[in-house]
């Protein structure tokens, strides 16, 4: 592995940050509210280390597979610890463990928050952490690749080590075109949000920040009480739409839009995607109006719908406390915070993918059982599933599992009482953001001891980066 | 890129990152010298001037209280003294009150002052009026209102004067910080410009040494892949051809 190459990539890393820092800071300058040194320190520190490499490092334009894995997650740990540092100078709630983990969150694009009072930062901070969700929610070295020249072997290396091996299924372009659809559908996605909820009446820094925050399926806000400080119902439409396609494969959206033949209409898990969320916000708002929480059914289903998307597509954002519901419902929430939404969308966790793979290799067991001479294959839609790409989702869901029962029980450790710590561990693990007990909807995770914020920051990376990744740099060759 | 260029171009991003860690540490200090002056120029001036208030009221009520007891001039004297002493105080917190509570306060102390000293200067305040009944009714009422608001000034300037110093520690805290970065972005800094050096520049030039001598002592032909165009690849080309002209 040659250190160059990765030091030079990782200066585009740096150079991107380092240039929505400055942004921030001329925002925070505009505004006057302060935070702008801490953001002007930040962005020349950034900018200084992402220039560095170019001076002594000539271009290269072969990238072995193994460098490519490690600038992918270096890129994202290094893009974390940039992260850092305009909350640490800025100072107030940020403390090293509480900038650690509102860093990682925002770049994992979990959206679980330690600041109680969030409208009280300067706007140039709070752009700075809108904009950590929207780099994460793409894929730092997406945009890299995007936006900054690179070689066609470099660009298939990183491109291939950066997406999911289940979101390659259904973008069967070359990498050149797979980014650009990408980062068009990013784009217009956030565009068209951000210009709706101005319509709806949100002022532009709420909507533009909002925007970057459900697109990359984050769930950062501007206020203290989240989306319900708006308590607008065409502004939980909007967002409710943007966060439900955001948990879609990018590449169906562009080609639903193209109006080509392989589309979200068409697809097994999209359907199963959505219909789950239909079915679960029914079941969810019947419960909640025969117990009394609310008074007819269509309030409880603008509940009801805006919490299960959130959850569901590992947004975060929050409309009502979702602690105080009963436990049936908070059951049926735990299941959409490990399930998440599809593979190739900006969403974390499990992934509906995986879920369906795992249930169509079950229900093949049993044939198996059942007709032990028989040969049956796994399909979703019209694709054969491999042994392979069954034992690979088992795989990846036991160990997910394990890592949230080990947090759990570390957080456990840490006399945080055996709810809290479950649904923060899965909710982190899944880059979902809210949990239940005292790290619910509208509350925050402030109350974690320190250990436990750098515990769950490396949960959250771990979900991001759908721990093969670390696992496969760290492993011996 | 030249080398000279490129060594120059290391130490100036250090540089770089010292001027700005060192201004922004010396902005950050520059704004807690603020506070202190704001701490000992407002705050602690305005709890002094409320004590002198509160020493002004006691006097002004010993004095009526002298009076009452038929010691006219002691009584007179200590009312004077009291008065000067008070409005001493109020001068100097009328000027810097600048909240909204602080300022009420001040309009309720001045309506009250100026009773207090109409009913001094009043012929009521004789032999015939003042008795014990009329001392609870009137000037005792008027000095426990202005008692009170002198109190809610001095609380004002407290409470602001425990959020300075409060807001010093976190200013400290914030002119280190950048120091800090600084020193671990730095060591990181060294750290790759070290590995880099030690890869574009040193390596390469064991590299032509190893090869230049091989070439001298064996006769080998003389081959090194300079990866950087600079002039370490001129050097390379130069010994390059100077060991074939030989050969």
């Amino acid at each position: 592995m040659r250190g160059y190459v990765i030091i030079r990539q990782l200066g585009l890393v740096c150079l991107l940050n380092g240039t929505f820092l400055f942004i921030a800071f001329l925002m925070a300058l505009g505004y006057g509210d302060g935070g702008e040194l801490a953001l002007f320190f930040s962005s020349i520190l950034a900018i200084v280390f992402g220039v560095s490499p170019y001076i002594f490092i000539p271009k290269i334009d072969n990238i072995s597979n193994h460098e490519g894995l490690a600038i992918v997650v270096l890129g994202w740990i290094l893009s974390c610890v940039i992260g850092i540092v305009p909350y640490v100078l800025y100072g107030g709630e940020f403390t090293l463990a509480n900038a650690v983990f509102e860093s990682v969150s925002g770049f994992t694009t979990t959206g679980s928050t330690i600041l109680n009072e969030i409208q009280t930062l300067p706007r140039g901070i709070l752009f700075w952490r809108s904009s950590t969700h929207w780099l994460g929610g793409i894929g730092i070295i997406i945009f890299v690749l995007a936006i900054l020249p690179q070689s066609g072997q470099a660009k298939l290396v990183l491109y291939s080590n950066e997406v999911s091996p289940l979101a390659k299924e259904d973008l069967r372009y070359t990498t050149k075109k797979s980014i650009r659809i990408i980062l068009v559908v990013y784009l217009v996605l956030t565009l068209a949000e951000t210009l709706l909820l101005m319509f709806c009446g949100m002022g532009w820094f709420d909507a533009l920040n909002h925007s970057f925050a459900t697109i990359a399926t984050g769930g950062f806000s501007t206020m203290n009480m989240s989306v319900a400080a708006f308590d607008s119902v065409s502004i939980e439409m909007v967002i409710n739409f943007f966060m439900l396609i955001s948990g879609i494969h990018f590449g169906l959206l562009y080609m639903t839009a193209l109006g080509k033949k392989s589309n979200v209409y068409t697809s097994t898990i999209v359907r199963y995607y959505l219909g789950g969320m239909a079915i679960a916000t029914v079941v969810v708002s019947i419960k909640l109006v025969a117990d009394g929480y609310y008074p007819d059914f269509l309030t409880a289903a603008r509940y009801a719908s805006f919490q299960l998307i959130s959850v569901g597509t590992t947004t975060g954002f929050a409309t009502c406390d979702t602690a105080i519901w009963p436990p049936f419902t908070q059951v049926i929430l735990i299941f959409f915070t490990l399930q998440c939404a599809c593979a190739g969308s900006t969403s974390g966790g499990i992934k509906v993918n995986r879920v369906m793979i795992l249930w169509k290799g079950m229900l093949n067991q049993l044939k198996k059982i059942q007709h032990p001479r028989a040969i049956a294959t796994s399909k979703i839609g019209k694709m054969t599933l491999s042994e392979e790409t069954i034992s690979g989702a088992i795989t990846f869901i036991v160990i997910y599992l394990v890592v949230i029962f080990a947090t759990t029980l570390a957080l456990t450790a840490m006399d945080i009482d055996l709810f809290t710590s479950f649904s923060a561990s899965a909710t982190c693990m899944g880059n979902v953001g809210p949990g239940f007990g005292n790290v619910s909807s509208l509350g925050n995770f402030s109350s974690i001891p320190d250990v436990g914020k750098y515990l769950l920051s490396g949960n959250m990376l771990l979900g991001r980066l759908e721990i093969f990744s670390i696992f496969a740099l760290f492993s011996k060759r | 890129m030249k080398i000279r260029v490129k060594i120059f171009a290391g130490f100036f991003i250090m540089a770089i990152l010292m001027i700005v860690a060192g201004a922004i540490s010396g902005i950050e200090f520059s704004r807690i010298g603020i506070s202190i002056n704001r701490i000992l120029g407002e705050n602690y001036k305005n709890i002094e001037a409320s004590n002198q208030m509160l020493v002004g009221l006691e006097k002004q009520n010993n004095g009526i209280l002298l009076i009452l007891q038929g010691q006219w001039n002691d009584g007179y004297e200590e009312l004077e003294d009291g008065s000067n002493t008070f409005i001493k105080g109020y001068n100097i917190v009328k000027n810097d009150t600048l909240d909204a509570v602080g300022k009420a306060s001040i309009q309720s102390l001045e309506t009250h002052l100026s009773a207090l000293n109409m009913m001094k200067d009043s012929t009521l305040f004789n032999q015939q009026t003042a008795t014990l009944k009329w001392y609870y009714e009137k000037p005792y009422r008027m000095i426990t209102v202005m008692r009170h608001e002198v109190k809610t000034i001095q609380k004002i300037n407290q409470d602001a004067l425990y959020s300075t110093s409060t807001n010093l520690k976190e200013r400290a805290r914030r002119a280190i910080i950048p120091g800090i970065v600084v020193v671990v972005a730095l060591l990181m800094f060294i750290a790759i410009f070290t590995y880099l050096v030690n890869h574009f520049f040193v390596n390469p030039l064991l590299r032509i040494k190893d090869r230049a001598t091989d070439s001298l002592k064996y006769g080998r032909p003389f081959d090194v892949n300079i990866q950087t165009n600079d002039e370490l690849k001129s050097l390379a080309d130069v010994i390059k051809k100077l060991t074939n002209k030989n050969h």
